[in-house]
C-alpha cells in the first residue's frame, strides 16, 4: 500500500514535472515567436509606421470634421467673424477678376477684387448623372475641387473623384465624363486637356506589388473623349527613378498624384528633362515632384526630400518652381506647417518662401494652390483655412478673401477653398452678365 | 464484455478530452506568450534586456556555426562569383567581345592566373600608376604595380593598438581596415571599422590612434585636418524611446588625431529644409549608415552655393540619399534621392559631374540583380555615362563598392563583394581587372571583400619606399 502511494506520488510528481516543462517550453516558444514577428513586422503583427504613421494622417485628412455637412470643410481659424474680401490694397494688388471654387457646393464664382459676384456656374451632380443615385451621396458630389474657365464662358469642373463636366456660360451641360478624376485640369492644345484619374491596380505577383489604387494622367479631347492615358506607376517604375517606389504609401494607394501641369519652355535649353510639353506632377505618397516625358511616358526628373507632402508645382517663366508645400515635415512637428516656396529646381535653393506670419502661419495639410501674378505677387489658396491671400515678394498681404460659407452649430467650420484663380480684368467681357 | 467496452470507451473519451485540453492549453499559452513577446519587443518592458541579449547570443552562435562549416576566417568574406568573363554571355555581349578582340582588347591582355591578382591588362588603354587597396582578409593595405606585384605593405594588428578593447568584435583579433589614406611621405591613415582610426608611418609604426567609432570613410583637407565618419550607439529619445540606435557623426580631427569638432548627421538633417528625408528612416539599429565623406573643393560653387569649398558630401545609405553638409551652419544644404538604392561613393569629378556606385540598380538582361556606376550632373540630374551589370564585364556588389574617375577618362570600379576591381574606358571596355587573391573556405569558395582600390598616379613620390 505504502509502495502504491509512493508510486502514485512519484507518478504525480513526474506528471507535474512534465506539465511544467511543457508549459515553460510553450511560453518560451510563444514568446520567441511573438518577439520575431514584432522584429520583422511579419503577420500577425500589425504594420507599424514611423512617428504615428502617415496612414493615420491620411485617413484623418479624409475624415469630415464633426458636425460638417457634405462637402469639404475644416475648422475655421478666423474668430472675428469677418468674411469675404477683408484686405484689398488697390495700389499693391495685381488687378483682375477671381474664379473661386469652394467646398460647400458644386459651383464656381467669378468675382471682382472687392468680392462682388460677376458670374456663377453651378450644376448639381444629380442633374448630370441622374441615374447614379449612389454616387450622388458621396462627398465629392457636393463640391467642385477644381474648375478651369474658357474664354467663351465655358467651364470645365471636377466633382472630386467622381467626374468632370463641361458647362456653357449659362451652366448648361455640354458634355460629361464619369470617372474618378480629381485635382487637375490642364489645357494642352486645341481645347484638349489632361486631368488626373484614379484607377484600380491588380496585385502584381512578379514585382510583389500589392493591389490598390493609382493615378493615371488622362488626356481628353475638347469633346470629352479619352485620347490616351499615362499610368504614373509605370511611368515611375520603368524609369531610373523607380527606387522612389520603395517608399510604401498608405491605405492601399500605390501612387497618388495631386497636380499635373504641362511645362513651358523656361528650362528646355538647360535640360532635356524639361522640354516644353513634358508634364510636371506632384506625387505626395512618395514625397516627390516629378517630370514625365510626354512622349516616352517615363519619369525623367524628380525631386524629393524637401517636403513631407506638397501640391500644385508650377514652373515659372524665370525657370524656378513655385510649390505649395502642404507639410514641410520633420518628425518633431506636432502640427502641420505649410509654406509656399519658390525654388531653383536644379540647385534646390529656396529663393522665396511664404510660411505665413506669427499671427497666422500658413497651414493646409490637405493641399493648397499658388499662382505667380504678373506684378511678382503670389496668390495663395490656403485650402483648409478657407482663405486666399495675395502676398508681395516681401511677404505683405495685400489682398485677402475669407470664405463666407460656414457650417457647424456656431459657424466654427468653414468651407475649403481648393483653388482661387486670378484672371485678367478683361476676362468675361462679352458674356459676363448674360447669365446673372 | 460490454461493461469492459463501455469502460474502454469512457477511458478513450477521457483520454481524448485530456489530449484536447492539453492542445487548448498549449494554444492559449503560446498565443498569450507570443502576444507578450511582441509587446516586449516593441515597448521594452521586462524582460526586454534579457531577450535582447539572448537574441544577440543566438545570432552570434549561428554565425559562428555557419562560418565554421564554411571554413570562413574572421574578416569580411563573400562567395566568389569569379571574373565576369566566366559567366555565360548573351549574343549581344558575345558580339561585343568579339569586336573587342579585333581591337586588341583581349588579345593584348594577360591571361587570368589561378591565384588571382591582375587577371588582364590592356597596357595601351589603362591609366598607368600604382594600386593601393584594402581588403577583408586582414588589417593591412597593399601597394601594387599595374601587374599586381606587391610593392609595399602596411599592417597593424587591432589588439596591438587597443589591447584593452572590450567592445563588439573583440573576437576578431584581425579586425580589418575599411579605408586608408596615403600621404606623400608614406604615412597612412587607416580605419578599423566601427572602432577607430590610426596613423602609421611607412614602416607601419603607430604614430597615433583615435577610438571614436570611426567607420567607412575619411578625407583629408588641405590644412591636414581629417574628416571622418563616426558612430555612437546611444538612446535618441525622439527616434526611439529606450532602444539605443547607431547614430552617425561627421568628425574633424586635428592632423595629430585629436578631436576638433563633431556634428550629428541626424541633427544636420533635422535643422535643414531636408528634414522630410528622415520620414523614411528606420527607428531601429543602424538608422543612417553613412558610408562616404568628401570635402568639396568649391569648383562648382558658382553654379550652386551649396557646393562651396569646405562643405562636405556624404552618402546616407539607409535613406538612399546623398547630401551636402555645411559644417559651419551644421545643416544639410543640398540632397538628392530617387535614382539609387543602398548606394556608395558619390564623388565629384573634374568638370563638375558626379560619379556614384548604385548597388541595387535593378535586374540585368538575365534577370539577375546588378549594380551600376553612374556619371550625372548633380544639378540637372542628367546622366552622362553608365556602366552596369549588362556590360560584358558585369557588375554586382550588393554592399560596399567604389568608383574613381581617372585622369585619362577611364573609370576604376571596385566591386567589393565579388573581390574584384576593373578599369573601364568611356566606351565600357574593361582594360584592367584585379581579382583579390585572398581566398578562404574549404574549396576556396570565399573571397575577401575588396573594399577599395585607389589608383596612385605614376608620378607619385615613392622614395620613402626605398627600403622595400
Amino acid at each position: 500500500m505504502a509502495y502504491r502511494e509512493q508510486n502514485r506520488s512519484g507518478t504525480g510528481a513526474r506528471r507535474a514535472l512534465r506539465l511544467g516543462v511543457f508549459v515553460v517550453l510553450a511560453v518560451v516558444g510563444g514568446f520567441t515567436l511573438g518577439w520575431f514577428t514584432a522584429y520583422s513586422s511579419a503577420l500577425p503583427y500589425p504594420r507599424f509606421e514611423w512617428g504615428g504613421g502617415r496612414a493615420a494622417r491620411d485617413s484623418e485628412a479624409d475624415l469630415r470634421p464633426p458636425g460638417a455637412p457634405p462637402g469639404l470643410y475644416s475648422r475655421s481659424r478666423s474668430d472675428d467673424g469677418a468674411s469675404g474680401v477683408t484686405i484689398n490694397e488697390a495700389d499693391a494688388v495685381f488687378p483682375g477678376v477671381n474664379l473661386i471654387v469652394s467646398g460647400h457646393v458644386p459651383e464656381a464664382l467669378l468675382m471682382d477684387m472687392e468680392g462682388r459676384a460677376l458670374h456663377r456656374w453651378a450644376k448639381a451632380f444629380a442633374d448630370v448623372w441622374p441615374e447614379d443615385e449612389r454616387a450622388a451621396d458621396e462627398n465629392g458630389a457636393h463640391y467642385w475641387s477644381h474648375a478651369t474657365p474658357g474664354p467663351d464662358g465655358t467651364l470645365l469642373a471636377i466633382y472630386d473623384g467622381l467626374g468632370l463636366v463641361k458647362l456653357d456660360s449659362d451652366s448648361g451641360l455640354v458634355w460629361s465624363y464619369r470617372g474618378r478624376v480629381h485635382d487637375a485640369i490642364c489645357p494642352t492644345e486645341d481645347g484638349a486637356f489632361c486631368t488626373l484619374e484614379r484607377v484600380d491596380v491588380s496585385p502584381d505577383g512578379e514585382g510583389g506589388l500589392a493591389g490598390g489604387t493609382a493615378d493615371v494622367i488622362t488626356f481628353l479631347s475638347a469633346e470629352g473623349e479619352v485620347v490616351r492615358r499615362i499610368p504614373l506607376l509605370e511611368a515611375l517604375g520603368n524609369s531610373p527613378y523607380a527606387p522612389l517606389l520603395k517608399r510604401e504609401p498608405a491605405g492601399g494607394a500605390l501612387l497618388r498624384a495631386n497636380a499635373v501641369r504641362p511645362l513651358g519652355d523656361a528650362l528646355s535649353n538647360e535640360s532635356p528633362a524639361f522640354a516644353a510639353g513634358n508634364l510636371v506632377v506632384s506625387l505626395p505618397d512618395i514625397q516627390a515632384v516629378a517630370v514625365v516625358d510626354s512622349e516616352t511616358e517615363e519619369v525623367v526628373w524628380a525631386l524629393a526630400g524637401l517636403w513631407r507632402s506638397m501640391s500644385g508645382p508650377v514652373l515659372l517663366e524665370n525657370g524656378n518652381m513655385l510649390i505649395f508645400v502642404d507639410d514641410v515635415g520633420g518628425h518633431e512637428s506636432d502640427r502641420t506647417a505649410s509654406e509656399v516656396r519658390e525654388l531653383d529646381p536644379f540647385t534646390q535653393q529656396t529663393v522665396w518662401a511664404y510660411p505665413g506670419d506669427a499671427t497666422r502661419p500658413l497651414q493646409s495639410a490637405s493641399g493648397g494652390a499658388c499662382q505667380r501674378l504678373g506684378n511678382g505677387n503670389t496668390l495663395i489658396s490656403e485650402s483648409d483655412g478657407g482663405r486666399a491671400i495675395e502676398v508681395t515678394p516681401a511677404g505683405d498681404i495685400v489682398w485677402e478673401f475669407l470664405n463666407p460659407h460656414k457650417a457647424g452649430s456656431d459657424g466654427e467650420l468653414v468651407a475649403a477653398i481648393p483653388e482661387l484663380l486670378r484672371l485678367p480684368a478683361s476676362f468675361g467681357s462679352g458674356w459676363v452678365g448674360e447669365g446673372e | 464484455m460490454s461493461v469492459t467496452g463501455e469502460g474502454g470507451d469512457r477511458g478513450r473519451g477521457a483520454s481524448r478530452r485530456a489530449w484536447l485540453a492539453r492542445v487548448i492549453l498549449l494554444l492559449v499559452v503560446v498565443v498569450v506568450a507570443a502576444s507578450y513577446g511582441s509587446f516586449v519587443r516593441r515597448t521594452g518592458v521586462f524582460p526586454h534586456r534579457v531577450a535582447s541579449s539572448a537574441e544577440r547570443w543566438g545570432w552570434r552562435t549561428w554565425e559562428r556555426i555557419k562560418f565554421r562549416s564554411e571554413g570562413r576566417p574572421s574578416g569580411r568574406w563573400a562567395e566568389a562569383r569569379g571574373p565576369a568573363a566566366s559567366r555565360e554571355l548573351t549574343d549581344a555581349e558575345q558580339d561585343e567581345l568579339e569586336a573587342l578582340m579585333t581591337l586588341g582588347y583581349v588579345s593584348g591582355s594577360k591571361p587570368a592566373s589561378d591565384d588571382g591578382g591582375v587577371t588582364y591588362i590592356d597596357p595601351e588603354r589603362v591609366y598607368d600608376g600604382y594600386n593601393l587597396y584594402t581588403s577583408g582578409h586582414a588589417a593591412e593595405a597593399l601597394l601594387l604595380d599595374m601587374n599586381g606585384r606587391t610593392l609595399h605593405r602596411w599592417s597593424m594588428r587591432f589588439l596591438d593598438v587597443w589591447p584593452d578593447y572590450e567592445g563588439p568584435g573583440r573576437d576578431h583579433a584581425n579586425k580589418v581596415w575599411r579605408r586608408v589614406h596615403l600621404y606623400d611621405n608614406g604615412d597612412i591613415l587607416a580605419i578599423f571599422e566601427n572602432v577607430g582610426i590610426v596613423k602609421l608611418d611607412s614602416e607601419s609604426t603607430l604614430l597615433w590612434s583615435h577610438a571614436g567609432g570611426e567607420h567607412h570613410d575619411l578625407d583629408v583637407a588641405d590644412d591636414g585636418s581629417i574628416y571622418v565618419i563616426q558612430h555612437e550607439k546611444r538612446v535618441v529619445p525622439r527616434v526611439h524611446a529606450y532602444q539605443p540606435v547607431s547614430e552617425d557623426f561627421i568628425a574633424i580631427l586635428e592632423p595629430d588625431g585629436k578631436l576638433r569638432k563633431r556634428l550629428s548627421i541626424l541633427e544636420a538633417f533635422e535643422r535643414s529644409d531636408y528634414r522630410a528625408v528622415l520620414e523614411s528612416m528606420s527607428r531601429w539599429g543602424d538608422i543612417l549608415h553613412t558610408n562616404t565623406i568628401e570635402i568639396l573643393d568649391g569648383s562648382r560653387a558658382g553654379d550652386c552655393p551649396a557646393f562651396r569649398k569646405g562643405n562636405v558630401l556624404i552618402c546616407v545609405r539607409q535613406l538612399d540619399t546623398i547630401a551636402v553638409v555645411d559644417m559651419e551652419e551644421g545643416k544639410v544644404v543640398w540632397a538628392l534621392t530617387g535614382r539609387w538604392r543602398l548606394q556608395h561613393q558619390p564623388t565629384f569629378i573634374p568638370g563638375g559631374n558626379m560619379l556614384i556606385f548604385n548597388n541595387r540598380a535593378g535586374l540585368d538582361a538575365h534577370g539577375e540583380p546588378m549594380s551600376a556606376v553612374l556619371e550625372f550632373d548633380p544639378l540637372t540630374q542628367e546622366t552622362y555615362w553608365t556602366y552596369d551589370g549588362n556590360m560584358p564585364g558585369g557588375l554586382y556588389s550588393p554592399t560596399c563598392g567604389s568608383c574613381e574617375r581617372l585622369p585619362n577618362g577611364n573609370t576604376l570600379i571596385t566591386e567589393t563583394d565579388n573581390g574584384r576591381a576593373i578599369e573601364v574606358t568611356p566606351a565600357g571596355r574593361v582594360v584592367w581587372e584585379f581579382i583579390n587573391p585572398k581566398r578562404a573556405g574549404k574549396d576556396d569558395q570565399l573571397i575577401a571583400s575588396l573594399y577599395e582600390v585607389i589608383r596612385i598616379p605614376p608620378d607619385a613620390r615613392l622614395d620613402w619606399m626605398s627600403g622595400d
